[in-house]
């Protein structure tokens, strides 16, 4: 009997004790309304306090880029606090650098929003929207690569540059319990504003690509946010190289489409880069388009054609194709997208033509 | 062996499959720490260092950069297969790693093995080989098998 009343009386103090905690950390942690100041008033937020800053801003549809889901690994949720909040946290540390601790910039998914704070986040983020959209067209491109056509659901049309792009969001799957978010240009034309079309290559492992490509099916809805990105069509130049590996297609053939379309006054020519045949994609679609356009040229290439390819056309390194085709740099541009290593073959490449960096555009992500 | 805060975060982030849909750990149920500490362990036993395997490794990398297809001293195919985009290191050293692949098939054994440019940081900086289960885990014993690397002593 001893036995049992002493059970029952540890079993009522834990229990008075959890309430104790809960009560405490009810009335502790209870922030109320906190007003988050962006850009010196020109929004102002009222937000539940007690969420990261992150959630807090995106709860009011501001959205800042993150491809972790807000674990403090990508790094790029950066903002400026124009007072601080407290020391930077550990888990910041790591992503930041000295001159941006100075200037007060930290990874809003880790800033606790526990009072009010005034921020500074650059103005273009403002327009960023989150769509709900319903994936119409699925297509194999290669096989690793499909595209996919959104059609916009809410809101029912986008404003973007060609050359920029959307942040998809997964769904939880098999060993994958949370959403994640990954980032994808967009592909078709600027002016077909109630779709959207991404190329998206598979990556072994991925945690995005491989909802996209194994879980995801035509009539299934997906949410993005965007449109995000610098890699857009910039004033000057009246010849215009575009270079491009794997799915680093997507964006040159939104530039490519939207500067045909308004019928700018510019050549153009496009080399695509694969290692064999069954690497390359739209070769059809690219071929029709420079048969219709004296002003496009497209150039595909591969790095590892085997007999069995039946390949007749530029063999290489796509560096080394572009080097045969282009002679100098006057009155040109070159947008590159690709791997990181492409990129910077490209670089080298196009500086030993005579590019200066201010010529060149890429997609750093 | 007794895992900390540090690595037990860092563990749960791995878990979430927010970086990798294979999670680093695949179907591993043990503690990241203890992963660590039995790959070493192994390691040790194969005469290997953590430094030997990646060094080898990133040499197959290097070779295959370029053209993305090569024929290394006539007993290796090499390819690489490289993805846009980055992916963070889960240790959250700041550390960003191409999305690249590389697969080497020794022609004389015709043994195989892939990894990702994240894996040579994993080893050489955190003597992370991932867990069992998971497409990327770099079994020392079949690596150094393959790849035919001398042990370090």
């Amino acid at each position: 009997m001893s036995v049992f009343l002493t059970v029952l009386s540890l079993s009522a103090l834990a229990t008075i004790l959890a309430a104790v905690v809960v009560a405490a950390d009810y009335k502790l942690n209870n922030y109320g309304i906190c007003a988050i100041d962006i850009n010196n008033g020109t929004r102002v937020l009222e937000v539940n306090g007690g969420s990261s800053l992150l959630t807090s801003l995106s709860s009011q549809k501001v959205f800042i880029p993150s491809a972790c889901g807000g674990k403090a690994t990508c790094g790029l949720c950066k903002v400026t606090l124009v007072e601080s909040a407290g020391p930077v946290l550990p888990t910041e540390e790591p992503f930041l650098s000295g001159p941006e601790r100075d200037a007060g910039v930290r990874l809003a998914c880790q800033l606790k929003v526990k009072h009010d704070l005034k921020i500074l986040i650059p103005e273009e983020l403002f327009n960023i929207k989150q769509y709900r959209t319903r994936v119409r067209r699925i297509t194999d491109l290669t096989h690793d690569i499909k595209e996919f056509e959104f059609e916009l659901l809410e809101p029912g049309s986008i404003d973007f540059k060609a050359g920029q792009y959307v942040q998809v969001d997964s769904k939880p799957y098999d060993k994958v319990p949370e959403p994640v978010s990954r980032a994808y240009s967009i592909a078709s034309l600027p002016s077909e504003k109630n779709k959207v079309e991404l190329i998206i290559r598979l990556v072994p492992g991925g945690a995005c690509t491989t909802f996209m490509h194994n879980h995801v099916q035509e009539g299934d809805e997906i949410t993005f946010a965007g449109p995000f990105g610098e890699f857009y069509l910039r004033e000057g130049g009246d010849e215009l190289i575009f270079i491009a590996g794997g799915s680093g297609l997507a964006p040159i053939r939104s530039l490519i489409l939207d500067i045909l379309e308004k019928k700018l006054d510019k050549k153009m020519k496009f080399f695509f880069g694969a290692v064999r045949k069954r690497d390359l994609y739209y070769v059809d679609f690219f071929r029709e388009l420079a048969a219709r356009h004296p002003n496009f040229t497209y150039i595909p290439a591969l790095s590892g054609a085997v007999p069995e390819d039946a390949w007749d056309g530029e063999e290489g390194l796509i560096t080394d194709v572009v080097a045969r085709h282009v002679e100098d740099a006057v009155g040109k541009q070159a947008y590159l997208c690709g791997s990181p290593g492409m990129i910077n073959a490209c670089l080298q490449v196009l500086g030993k033509i005579g590019f200066e960096k201010k010529s060149i555009f890429y997609d750093e992500f | 062996m007794k895992q900390g805060p540090d690595l037990r975060r860092i563990e749960d982030n791995m878990r979430t499959g927010t970086l990798a849909a294979h999670q680093f750990l695949g179907t591993d149920r043990r503690a990241l720490a203890d992963i660590i500490l039995q790959d070493q362990l192994l390691l040790e036993q194969l005469g290997l260092t953590n430094q030997a395997l990646a060094e080898r490794m990133r040499f197959f990398t290097d070779q295959a950069a370029e053209k993305g297809f090569k024929v290394v001293d006539k007993r290796f195919q090499v390819e690489r297969e490289e993805h846009k985009g980055t992916i963070p290191c889960p240790f959250a050293d700041n550390f960003n790693a191409a999305k690249s692949i590389t697969k080497v098939l020794n022609l004389q054994t015709g043994g195989e093995v892939i990894w990702s440019d994240l894996n040579i940081h994993l080893i050489e900086e955190h003597g992370f080989y991932e867990g069992y289960g998971s497409p990327f885990r770099v079994d020392p014993t079949a690596y150094a098998d393959v790849l035919e690397i001398k042990k370090d002593k």
